[in-house]
């Protein structure tokens, strides 16, 4: 396919607004006689509410109301489920605990809210917290997760027996069988531990109720404001074209902000009706740091079987999943973990067990990645123990078992995060690991640089991980797509966005099929009154789901001018070109009418129309997969550690993508850079420290260090392009990729840099401190 | 509501001072600002430095270097005479935070904030530094290794003024080096870090000053290593003993950003780095 501006590095039409400062977020939106929330939060973990007084908090100065559970009546209820159970899986345990607005007899995380101040202003809000008097029994707490599932362990939910949230069994092939036929079984305990998204800006909400037309207005940072509006729709009882929900700029989603409800996006606009009031609240870091959804912790006891000559013959993983104090977001989490646990190796025989915990910790959902690196680490380290007992160099273990070019589509035979079976799409994988080897320089530098390196003293080592990544997933979205009188193009999508570039990449698309330039069509998104059917920017998903629904609205369109044009120049369609905001006759380029002036016919005020006659040059269209489009890459990279400090430098940095058809190279790098960023902090800077007390100890960008400029290498990106079959673009998701193997790829390439001192990684995340504390046995050992 | 005084100069700043409950001394305001945020309460009036000239500038005077306490670590790191006769401190300058932490941080922040973990400490005590403190009614002079009580606590009182700190200036054949680790390369706190002024001649150890931060209460010193090195001709065999000495001569603690054998065994790491860069002079 020759593409005119698919594909293209189109510099993206929201930067002018976004470097200037002149972009739209949450905290920008100021209304005339706004109030402002704050919130009191449980500074334990586990504790039992036995009274709270506001009477000092109600009489502060400025204070409008406090409100607590106690004052919600029958408006208290727990925020609805995101996502149900699987219901196709049989013998799944599922326990239902839904997080609530306020707590009102039992404190299950630290950071949990008690009550709500509103005020004149934040500064008095925050005063009049400290004002309440709260009187708690502290209980213990569940933090680890084996202990939590232990008999007489306290519960996190006094009415379950125990803290398991959920079992699930899966299974394929025959895993007993095919272990009695191995040569090697590895059994290994992995760890992976918690970490936050820390996206640059918090949460924030501002809600506008205006009582003589009982029309709500919320402004929120949520990557899906289409279900926001539903849900408030049915919580609130009010008409659902009476709620406009706004999902503006927003300073980073990953995850976190698609967990729905939050307590604070169902209290707030309920007080803003109750008051009849605008109000704002709007997140701090520390609240961001205890009250905004975290994920990862797992641990893996996993065992996997292969031949002599390192082919994979089975893989059995029993796991346990931290869910923290509820589970609104069902599965969705450790389904993803199984279904990236085998890679992309064509792996017959499978098990795995999964039980999810209980905790009072905070919440978890999906965080980029969303279980799909725990599953990658897993993978990788396993093959990278096996290939070093086999003695089989660790890109050869890999390409021995990668699910080869026609066996696609792949079966699965297990059910994926849709509850669907899991199928992978499409797929040339070697050509992308080979692209990685090749760039990164990988025989050269094993060969040659690495021993003339070690020789000079300095410990340099590399690595590199293929993985997979399950994309695009439905179950749809929509797009109307309008030619104005200007000439211009407007289209609305229901999906939000938190620094894609859809501004762009969408724009590309349609200038594709009608021929404008991409800063002449105008995008919005996450606007419910401009459009409102779909979920949201999730699973990378905004360009398959998305951008198929505008590219499906753009040629309908297309249809239509071409339609009309044809009429008015006296030309069969197949004649005619769209071409710089022009309908033109092809060879005969001066007689043309431009998309503006077909717009105004296309909507004339007097005359007659035949019948069945839509107006103007719009269409809305609809895309959902059949199922999730499922993307590949590679990362390499070499590092150099400095053997006492284990304080690492990246010295290199490759990643090659197939994410299918590239709408803009530009735009996809930087995904890819802020996702390898991402990964970097959850391989060796970002931990959460929760004491034995459910306390945060590093609750702070003090003490959580995410990795800055000085951290980050210049990162390689290399595209390799295997079409998705399952839609018209061809794409497949990009969004999480960057995250994904980059655990994976640390461990590698660190135990390969050190290889001489026999060091086993297997847990992430890593840290100089925690690297030097595994070396040490090792050492003590030798001496 | 808070109270800001700005006095204009010296003076009228030890005259503000000299009451029962005097106002906290903003310089910077990069350690007291974040203070503040938690305990807004327990810092209700402010002194601000901004406008007094008698705590600026670095100079060279007879026989000794003076920094004013509100030269900012910029100034430090940039200072031509530092870089000169005191690189180990325009070095641990440049070592602190950010650009823009480094424009807004004082010298004079960093002696009487007294984090054990300060940069600055190490290089100055290395230097043998000796602080300057004026009230309304004396002026004293107390050297730095006497200078800290505690985490945050140092013989400074509320009603007194660090208005500068000088040392000898270093003789021409000394050496220092300052080296620190911390969790990320800019912007974090040390876990370790270590300053080593010395004088050698043809290896042989004259004289030589070894700072240590974050790995006891305060910034100590390594007496026991630094005498035991005096007078000795450096090579790898002496290094490794004196990386090892130093380890039993700190006493760190395990927080979640490190933990005690780490921070013994980095400790050890950079004594040995800094004297093998003394090798190499
Ligand atoms: C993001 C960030 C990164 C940082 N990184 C580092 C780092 O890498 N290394 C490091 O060492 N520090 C670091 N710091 C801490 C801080 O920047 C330094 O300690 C700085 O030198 C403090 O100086 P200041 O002028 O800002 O002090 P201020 O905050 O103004 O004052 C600190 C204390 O000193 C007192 N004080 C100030 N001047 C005087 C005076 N003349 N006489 C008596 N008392 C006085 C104040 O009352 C207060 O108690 C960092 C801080 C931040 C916020």
């Amino acid at each position: 396919m020759t593409t005119k501006f698919i594909g293209k590095r189109v510099k993206r039409n929201e930067d002018p607004r976004l470097l200037t400062g002149q972009a739209q977020f949450v905290d920008d939106v100021e209304i005339p006689g706004m109030l402002h929330a704050a919130f009191l939060r449980s500074d334990y973990a586990h504790a039992r509410l036995l009274s709270i007084d506001v009477s000092e908090a109600r009489k502060r100065a400025g204070v409008v109301a406090v409100f607590t559970a106690e004052d919600m009546g029958d408006d208290w209820q727990p925020g609805p489920p995101l996502v149900s159970p699987p219901p196709t899986v049989k013998d799944v345990i599922f326990h239902s605990r839904r997080q609530v607005p306020l707590v009102k007899d039992k404190v299950r995380h630290a950071g949990e809210a008690i009550a709500v101040v509103i005020a004149e202003s934040r500064y008095i809000a925050e005063d009049a917290v400290e004002d309440i008097l709260v009187e708690f029994e502290p209980l213990e707490a569940v933090i680890d997760l084996e202990k939590g599932l232990e008999a007489g362990s306290p519960l996190v939910h006094d009415d379950l027996e125990s803290n398991l949230a959920a079992h699930l069994f899966q299974k394929k092939g025959d895993y007993e069988a095919a272990r009695e036929k191995a040569d090697l079984v590895i059994a290994r305990r992995i760890v992976v531990d918690r970490g936050a998204a820390a996206a640059m800006e918090n949460r924030g909400i501002v809600t506008d109720w205006d009582k003589k037309s009982q029309h709500l207005t919320v402004w929120d940072t949520t990557q899906a404001p289409i279900p926001i509006r539903n849900g408030l729709v049915a919580r609130l009882g009010l008409s659902e074209h009476k709620v406009r929900v706004i999902a503006p700029f927003i300073g980073g989603g990953f995850g976190p902000k698609m967990m729905m409800f939050y307590p604070e996006e169902m209290l707030i606009p309920w007080v803003s009706m109750k008051l009849n009031r605008p109000i704002k609240w709007i997140e701090d870091r520390r609240e961001n740091f205890y009250a905004t959804t975290q994920e990862r912790g797992q641990i893996h006891d996993v065992e996997i079987a292969l031949s002599k000559d390192g082919h994979i013959l089975g893989l059995k993983d029993i796991f346990l999943h931290d869910t923290g104090a509820y589970d609104p977001y069902g599965l969705t989490t450790p389904l993803n973990t199984q279904c990236h646990v085998m890679g992309p190796y064509d792996i017959k025989n499978f098990t795995s067990e999964v039980s999810v915990v209980f905790t009072n910790k905070t919440l978890v959902t999906p965080v980029r990645g969303a279980g799909r690196p725990q599953g990658i680490y897993i993978i990788e380290r396993l093959l990278d123990i096996a290939a070093r007992e086999l003695g089989i160099d660790l890109i050869a273990i890999r390409k021995r078992n990668l699910i080869p070019p026609d066996a696609f589509p792949y079966e699965h035979e297990i059910i994926d995060q849709a509850f669907a079976p899991l199928v992978l799409d499409s797929g040339n994988y070697w050509p992308v690991m080979e692209k990685a080897l090749e760039m990164v320089g990988y025989d050269q530098f094993i060969e040659y640089e690495q021993p003339r390196l070690r020789a000079e003293g300095k410990y340099v080592g590399i690595g590199v991980i293929p993985f997979l990544e399950s994309t695009g997933v439905g179950p749809y979205e929509g797009a109307r797509v309008t030619v104005e009188a200007s000439g211009k193009i407007n289209v609305a999508t229901g999906i939000g966005t938190q620094g894609q570039g859809h501004f762009t990449s969408f724009a590309q698309i349609v200038a594709e099929q009608l021929g404008v330039a991409v800063c002449d069509v105008r995008i919005v998104t996450g606007d419910t009154a401009e459009f409102h059917w779909g979920t949201g920017t999730f699973a990378s998903r905004g360009a398959v789901v998305a951008g198929n629904a505008i590219h499906a609205s753009a040629s309908i369109v297309r249809q239509k001018v071409l339609k009309l044009a044809s009429k008015i120049l006296k030309t069969p369609e197949e004649e005619l070109e769209l071409e710089d905001g022009l309908v033109r006759v092809i060879d005969i380029p001066h007689k043309s009418i431009s998309l503006g002036e077909l717009a105004l016919l296309a909507n004339p005020l007097r005359g007659a129309v035949q019948p069945g006659t839509e107006p103007g040059l719009e269409a809305t269209a609809y895309f959902g997969p059949q199922y999730g489009a499922t993307a590949f890459g590679t990362h390499a990279m070499i590092l150099e550690i400095d053997p006492e400090t284990m304080m690492l430098e990246i010295k290199r940095y490759i990643t090659v993508e197939d994410c299918g058809t590239v709408l803009n190279p530009l735009i996809l790098e930087g995904q890819i850079h802020g996702g390898v960023s991402m990964g970097i902090g959850n391989a060796y800077y970002e931990k959460l420290h929760f004491d034995e007390n459910g306390q945060l100890l590093n609750a702070s960008f003090a003490d959580y260090l995410i990795p800055s400029a000085t951290e980050l290498p210049r990162i390689e990106v290399g595209h390799v392009e295997t079409q998705s079959p399952l839609n018209e673009l061809g794409a497949k998701g990009v969004g999480e990729a960057g995250t994904l193997p980059v655990p994976a790829l640390f461990a590698q390439a660190i135990e390969n840099a050190l290889n001489n001192r026999d060091l086993e990684i297997l847990e992430t995340p890593l840290s100089p401190n925690r690297l030097y504390e595994l070396l040490r046995p090792n050492e003590e050992k030798s001496r | 509501m808070t109270q800001i005084l700005v006095p204009k100069d010296l003076q009228e700043a030890l005259e503000l001072l000299a009451i029962d409950h005097p106002p906290r001394l903003l310089a910077g305001g990069t350690d007291l600002l974040v203070l503040r945020k938690d305990n807004p309460e327990k810092f209700a009036s402010f002194l601000v430095l901004e406008n007094v000239r008698e705590l600026c500038g670095i100079h060279k005077e007879n026989n000794r270097i003076r920094i004013g306490s509100r030269a900012t670590h910029s100034e430090i790191e940039h200072s031509s005479i530092l870089m000169k006769y005191a690189p180990v401190l325009a070095h641990a300058a440049a070592e602190i935070g950010s650009v823009q932490i480094r424009n807004r941080g004082t010298i004079g922040g960093n002696i009487v904030n007294a984090s054990p973990a300060g940069d600055l400490i190490p290089a100055l005590i290395a230097l043998d530094a000796v602080a300057e403190l004026h009230s309304l009614y004396r002026k004293r002079e107390i050297p730095l290794r006497e200078f800290f009580l505690g985490p945050g606590r140092t013989v400074c009182r509320l009603n007194e003024l660090l208005v500068a700190i000088h040392f000898e200036l270093p003789d021409a054949r000394e050496h220092g080096v300052f080296l620190k680790i911390g969790p990320r390369k800019a912007v974090a706190c040390s876990k370790v870090n270590v300053a080593v002024q010395a004088l050698m001649h043809h290896r042989t150890v004259e004289w030589i000053r070894i700072a240590l931060g974050a790995v006891a209460p305060t910034v100590i010193r390594a007496p026991r290593t630094e005498a035991w090195l005096q007078g000795k001709r450096l090579s790898p065999e002496l290094i490794a003993e004196a990386r090892a000495m130093v380890r039993e001569e700190i006493s760190p603690i395990t927080d979640i950003r490190s933990t005690v054998e780490y921070r013994r065994h980095v400790a050890g790491v950079l004594i040995e780095r800094a004297l093998e860069s003394s090798l190499s002079k």
